[in-house]
């Protein structure tokens, strides 16, 4: 039985770590150590908890992972060093990020109000399961998404708004 | 305004395969087996453990140690152990090709000759330890060990778990479904077990 789940929770990963990891760079703000020490703590609750994740393993392991970035937030130690006040001028490194200011004005949501926006507007989840990663209501989705996208406005000057300048 | 929109759009994380799984997989496997330690330790009902008793003056093992016994299981038969003993319990009886493959102060595992794994991990072995009383679990059926209550139940995983009173504590003997164990076989298996002095609790 448990070699069954192996392999099920093997072939889950083999497919869906990549995009968990770039998820995970998204909701940390382009954090690459700490996307994957999230997507790791993840994927072992995914496969502690198999046999009711694998009815919906992708969308079990979205959910995971935003309640793990909820609870990295809230450890003491990540609250002395949360100090950002500006837009960091490199805030990622990683070449897969195709766009670092807007990473980096998605660092200064909420996790969860950023959660919401990546989910919806990024992996182009519906609101339902968006509101079932966040586990909140769908009106909760709504208006954090509204809210993210107004901050995101502001935060990004109007030249960088106006798109590609190449 | 969708400038934003689209922008976050673009943004969509790469989704190439991943070749390598064993460090997660491993990872998994290191936390399923702290977890069934961790429930041991707080009564859970995930894990079986078997009971002897000699703290106090509880006397678990059965009187008839001197003959092997021989049972119907399809694959494997309880046989006399006659190799040396490990602290906190012995063993009067094992099934036939395993031995004592260690133990701690909260734990006493019975596994095949050739398993090399932790003592903690739990596959393919009998566990041995004491906990906290717990509730049983559901769908326990009721049996004794050595004319005392005891109860029996086999999880979603295909493990069986006999749990007995032992003074204050339980005893505690899990079987993991690979070594086709019947009930009856397990009772018999508790039975020849002994809690010595040595043997603690799991919650510590």
């Amino acid at each position: 039985m448990r070699r069954s789940h192996d392999a099920e929770f093997e072939a889950f990963v083999r497919r869906h770590r990549a995009q968990l990891v770039g998820t995970a760079r998204l909701l940390t703000a382009g954090d690459a150590h700490l996307a994957e020490d999230l997507v790791q703590t993840t994927l072992v609750k995914v496969y502690l908890a198999w046999g009711r994740a694998s009815q919906q393993p992708a969308a079990y392991a979205r959910r995971t992972l935003v309640n793990c970035l909820t609870d990295h937030r809230r450890r003491p130690f990540f609250r002395r060093e949360h100090g950002a006040v500006s837009l960091p001028e490199a805030p990622v490194e990683d070449p897969a990020m195709v766009d670092p200011e807007l990473v980096a004005a998605l660092a200064e949501l909420p996790p969860r109000q950023r959660a919401a926006v990546v989910l919806r507007h990024v992996h182009d989840l519906s609101v339902d399961d968006v509101a079932d990663a966040l586990s909140c209501s769908t009106g909760t989705v709504k208006s954090q998404t509204a809210r993210g996208l107004d901050k995101l406005r502001t935060l990004l000057t109007p030249t960088q708004l106006t798109g590609d300048s190449r | 305004m969708n400038d934003v929109i689209d922008r976050l759009a673009r943004l969509t994380p790469a989704a190439s395969p991943t070749d390598d799984t064993t460090a997660d997989l491993r990872r998994g496997h290191r936390a399923l087996s702290r977890r069934r330690i961790k429930r041991a330790a707080l009564g859970g009902a995930a894990l079986t453990l078997a009971v002897g008793g000699a703290f106090g003056g509880i006397a678990l093992t059965s009187g008839n140690e001197g003959a092997p016994t021989v049972q119907a299981a399809d694959n494997v038969r309880l046989v006399d152990y006659d190799g040396a003993q490990m602290p906190g319990y012995t063993v009067a009886k094992v099934p036939e090709g395993f031995v004592l493959q260690g133990s701690d102060q909260y734990v006493l595992a019975v596994a095949r000759p050739d398993d090399t794994s932790s003592i903690s991990d739990f596959q393919d072995k009998i566990v041995v330890t004491l906990e906290s009383p717990s509730s049983p679990a559901e769908g326990a059926t009721d049996t004794t060990v050595n004319g005392q209550p005891a109860t029996i139940v086999t999880n979603s995983e295909g493990t069986t778990t006999l749990k007995y009173a032992y003074r204050d504590l339980t005893v505690v003997i899990q079987v993991w479904e690979s070594i086709h164990l019947t009930d009856e076989q397990l009772v018999e298996f508790a039975e020849g077990i002994e809690v010595t002095a040595d043997a603690k609790p799991s919650h510590g």
